[in-house]
């Protein structure tokens, strides 16, 4: 019996092919939409996902509040907090120190820079890491000890077991290879190649990884809290440290707060530069998939109990000879389930086949290993149950309960009864489109806004920028800039303390500059070509001049020479910043250390910082003994020449250490990737839903058409010409697009703005996109529509008669 | 008023091709009542469409209404369909979803007869079937005699100059269908041409020419009367 309920099954399917594969696309694109968004959301919500307990794992940010400009959030934190923590709670918390940094790491003649974690030995105690061999708790108790990632392992020593072996660090110091771990996730904060003991990475690291100045803020602060201990145990030691360590908030203004935050969710609080995820987006995401599985279930029911009505006559037929209730529910019910079970088939096997292709365009790793995730699996195929015994469930329990008389004449008549119901769904499914493209679009324009209002390029060539300078003696970087300057394929070369898109700033803060009032302003080292070589020309006064203005470092003059930035001079007290020029402010309230400003020239401001709003106004000096980047002009005509010459001069002067060089607009654009891509992500998956609405909406108006041949049979009798069979058609389309609109736009713009309102800086609402998304929709709709109702409008009449 | 001249027209399905009329000259005057008769499948209910213009003959001229339309394009053939053509079928084929009041209102909506009071003319149209008492109902509701009375006043609502009439009383009873034939017969009194597709010798003998098909072609003529 089974078998014949089977081939009963898949002899209707293939009888309606065109409305199956319809109804099997919808769902299997749906159901794969929705596979993907539960994995992006499960990847981005559960960072670190090897946290052992991770309902116990802090991380200490610092929230640094100015008197003058916006301040920051900082997950780097100063370098001795972990002692002072552990000094105050003790053995009530397990505690690491953990700094980020790039080192050249050298096996043989084999030499190449690696992002590296430094860490103290408690480490992987709180991170903790799987390891493949070695032991987690003791790997980094020894200087220079160092724990691999698996591809790390195999750069250096192939297939050979790395356990014991030697690697040589910055060309200083050799390390011991006591740990062995598989490679970091993308979801993790620690995705590095190797970690070493931080204990003696101060020593050949950068200076400022082992500055432990309370204003430097270079380590993480991890803790594993011991049970029993509780965030409000954290409370009081933080504040006590804050206020012992930074003595000077009361009187400067300037706020330090630690704040203690889950490891996990960290990146969700705003405290990362560039790696902050929104919950608001990862919400909408998830709204997006629950609407996507929404339209598509309701398409595929909708069709469904449409087509099932021309089983009536079958039903009437197979009463009359004796088939009981239960049996014809059952069959009823058999093709709309085979048709969802296979609809997941095709999902899972797309998700599988599509998820290289996905993972690189979100620019993440994504894993789907389906007998590793029972929840999804599972609610998946529930899912698909759910949709399919809903298709046939209706139409099987009002069939089967007609006598077979009733059947056989209701067999004739096409289904009026239940297409109110089918019109409300349509709509609903419209609505549910035309919000998501409106959201999509102030989502899209929103984002775009909030990048341009940070990110105004500087126009002109293409600038190189060299990172990690401070490897260098100051007299071979001055060497480098030199040679650089002077290379004829290079359009000029300066040094600085801060480079396009960095993520770092030096601030000061002062109440000697305007009486009675704190200023505070960020701090950059520069030389004398620095605006010539990013096209930037001063609004008044002169550049530095390197012989009369440079600073030397052992030698502090009595007076600052400064450049500064027109919003500086304007924080200074000059509305009209020009009139700053030739003035000297400050110096007069005693402090040594606050030495007068002697300012020769302001600029306009202009993008440095990745989140330039924190920049606030700006200081130049020039300095040399602090530059970290050369900033290389590259002629946009010869980038290939110009490259190469960088490369080959870098080679020339520090052979040993491997160049390390960026694109300025990819560091500027580094910290605004992520929200993009959020909005990107958004975006695609709300187009699939509309997509999905539209393969509904094409079956139903086939579906039509073909109920209606008779009927257009008949006008096209009476004098109908093919404009007006598909005018005919088309409204009876236009009707509920025009209704979705109208219930979409007010619920749509109360989302756009309860979303919008969480920004400072929002874009206006106006009503193009309302009105777009209604065309939008409509245009689609009738582009579905129009194919079908041209070739029913065209068809001879005497055709559609013949039959009854 | 209809002429065809060495009219052809085939059916191709598949491999197999059926001709349906074979070279069929025929001519309908002004007035005519003609019934039409043949054994089942001898292409009356072809002659009918391409009489009706529902569909196009494959070879052969065609002039109607003073107009040649063998070639003519979709917009003219729906104009004519519209102002000078009614249909009676042998299945109604009403619209299910329409009341009585609406399917005849239906004939109305594409022509220029129909512009001014269409409601008067649904109403003249369905009283002078005897159906005006259920001009709200559902055709699901009504008799086959009744329905069959319905798309009569749907067929003369535009007053057509010409109806067509395929095997009208082909699903009725005796009683109903001589109601049907007395309806018809009392409208070419009144003046329109009426062409019928019978397979009652009693019913062709309401028209004044009986034209015999088979396989296609004419082959015999009778006035009656
Ligand atoms: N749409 C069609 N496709 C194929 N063959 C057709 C079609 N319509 C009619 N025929 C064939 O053409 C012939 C004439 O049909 P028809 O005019 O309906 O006959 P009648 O009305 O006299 O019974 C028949 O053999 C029929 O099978
Ligand atoms: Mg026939």
């Amino acid at each position: 019996m089974w078998m014949n309920l089977l081939t009963t099954g898949l002899r209707v399917l293939w009888k309606d092919r065109f409305y199956a594969a319809i109804n099997l696309v919808g769902l299997a694109v749906a159901f794969t939409a929705a596979i993907f968004i539960a994995l992006w959301l499960r990847f981005e919500l559960t960072w670190e996902p090897f946290l052992e307990n991770p309902d116990a794992v802090r991380v200490i940010a610092l929230d640094i509040q100015l008197p003058s400009a916006k301040g920051f959030h900082s997950i780097n934190g100063p370098n001795l907090l972990r002692e002072e923590l552990d000094a105050a709670l003790g053995d009530r918390i397990i505690s690491a120190r953990y700094q980020d940094g790039r080192l050249i790491v050298g096996s043989g003649d084999r030499r190449s820079v690696e992002r590296v974690g430094a860490a103290d030995p408690n480490f992987f105690r709180i991170v903790t890491i799987p390891f493949l061999a070695g032991d987690p708790a003791h790997a980094l108790d020894e200087p220079n000890a160092i724990v691999l990632t698996r591809s790390a392992a195999k750069k250096f020593f192939g297939d050979e077991d790395p356990m014991g072996r030697t690697l040589e660090l910055q060309n200083q110091a050799t390390g011991k290879v006591t740990g062995l771990i598989d490679d970091m996730p993308d979801n993790s904060l620690f995705r590095r190649a190797m970690f070493v003991s931080a204990e003696t990475a101060g020593s050949y690291m950068s200076r400022s990884v082992a500055s432990t100045r309370w204003e430097d803020l270079n380590a993480y602060t991890l803790l594993r809290l011991r049970p029993g201990t509780t965030d409000a145990d954290l409370q009081a030691p933080l504040g006590a440290i804050a206020k012992v360590k930074y003595p000077d908030d009361a009187s400067s203004g300037v706020r330090h707060i630690f704040e203690s935050h889950k490891l996990r969710a960290v990146h969700l609080e705003g405290v990362l530069y560039g790696q902050t995820r929104s919950r608001t987006s990862l919400g909408a995401l998830g709204m997006v998939g629950l609407l996507i599985l929404a339209i598509a279930g309701i398409n595929f029911i909708n069709l469904a109990t449409a087509r099932a009505t021309r089983r009536t006559r079958e039903v009437g037929v197979r009463k009359a000879l004796g088939a009981s209730r239960a049996l014809l529910i059952v069959q009823l019910l058999a093709e709309p389930v085979l048709l969802a079970a296979a609809s997941l088939l095709v999902a899972f096997v797309a998700v599988e086949v599509t998820l290289p292709a996905v993972s690189g365009l979100l620019g993440t790793r994504l894993e789907f290993a389906y007998w590793r995730e029972p929840i999804l699996t599972l609610g998946m195929l529930l899912c698909g149950l759910a949709v399919g015994v809903g298709a046939g469930f209706y139409p099987a329990l009002i069939l089967s309960r007609l006598t077979p008389v009733a059947a056989l004449r209701a067999a004739g008549r096409s289904g009026g009864g239940s297409s109110l119901v089918r019109q409300v769904l349509v709509v609903m499914q419209f609505a549910a489109s035309i919000g998501l493209i409106v959201l999509t679009i102030f989502i899209q324009r929103q984002t775009e806004h909030a990048r341009d209002a940070n990110l105004t390029r500087i126009a002109g060539d293409p600038l190189v920028i060299l990172e990690d300078l401070d490897r260098l003696p100051l007299s071979q970087r001055k060497l480098m800039i030199e040679r650089l300057a002077s290379e004829p394929a290079l359009r000029g070369a300066t040094g600085s303390s801060l480079a396009q898109g960095d993520d770092k700033q030096s601030l000061s803060t002062r109440d000697d500059l305007v009486p009675g009032q704190r200023i505070t302003y960020s701090v950059v080292r520069i030389d004398q070509s620095y605006f010539a070589v990013h096209g930037l020309r001063l609004l008044a006064g002169r550049v530095f001049d390197d012989t009369r203005d440079q600073v030397d470092p052992d030698n502090p003059p009595a007076r600052d020479v400064a450049i500064i930035s027109a919003s500086a001079a304007r924080a200074f007290g000059f509305p009209n910043v020009r009139d700053i020029v030739g003035q000297s402010v400050g110096g007069s309230n005693g402090d040594p250390s606050d030495r007068p400003l002697d300012v020769i020239g302001v600029v306009e401001d202009f993008p440095l910082h990745s989140a330039q709003d924190s920049m606030g106004p700006t200081v130049f000096f020039d300095a040399p003994g602090w530059f970290r980047f050369i900033t290389v002009r590259v002629p946009g005509a010869h980038l290939r020449d110009g490259v190469a010459a960088i490369d080959r001069i870098w080679k020339d002067l520090a052979p040993i250490y491997p160049i390390q060089r960026q694109f300025a607009d990819v560091r500027l654009d580094r910290v605004w990737t992520a929200t993009q891509r959020e909005a990107d992500v958004l975006t695609t998956f709300a187009l699939v839903a509309v997509l999905i609405g539209c393969l509904g909406l094409l079956g139903l108006s086939a579906y039509t058409a073909e109920r209606r041949t008779k009927e257009i049979g008949i006008r096209k009798a009476m004098g109908a010409s093919t404009t007006d069979v598909v005018k005919l058609l088309v409204m009876q389309l236009t009707r509920p697009v025009i209704v979705a609109n109208l219930l979409a736009w007010p619920v749509a713009l109360w989302i756009v703005q309860r979303w919008l309102s969480a920004f400072a800086d929002r874009i206006p609402i106006d009503i193009w996109p309302f009105l777009a998304a209604g065309a939008g929709t409509l245009v689609l709709a009738w582009t579905v529509v129009i194919g079908h109702a041209l070739a029913v409008g065209r068809a001879r009449p005497s055709y559609a008669l013949r039959y009854e | 008023m209809i002429r065809l001249e060495n009219v052809t027209k085939s059916y191709r399905t598949d491999e197999v091709e059926t001709t349906a009329l074979a070279d069929l000259s025929l001519a309908i005057d002004p007035g005519e009542f003609v019934a039409i008769m043949g054994p089942s499948g001898c292409g009356k209910s072809t002659l009918l469409n391409i009489l009706g213009l529902l569909d196009k003959p494959d070879g052969g001229r065609m002039v109607a209404f003073g107009e040649e339309v063998s070639d003519a394009g979709e917009r003219k053939l729906a104009r004519l369909r519209a102002d000078s053509i009614g249909f009676v079928f042998q299945s109604f084929n009403l619209i299910d979803e329409l009341t009585v009041e609406e399917n005849v209102e239906v004939s109305l909506l594409y022509g220029s007869n129909g512009r001014s009071n269409r409601k008067q003319r649904v109403a003249d149209a369905l009283s002078r079937v005897g159906m005006a008492h259920r001009a709200r109902h559902r055709p699901q509701q009504l008799s086959g005699g009744q329905q069959q009375r319905v798309a009569i006043a749907r067929a003369i609502a535009s007053d057509p100059k010409l109806i067509l009439a395929d095997e009208p009383t082909g699903n009725l009873d005796t009683k109903n269908g001589d109601d049907v034939m007395a309806l018809l017969g009392e409208l070419n009194r009144a003046g329109r041409t009426v062409v019928m597709v019978t397979h009652s010798p009693d019913h062709a003998a309401y028209a004044k020419r009986t034209v015999s098909l088979l396989d296609g072609r004419v082959v015999a003529e009778t006035r009656n009367g």
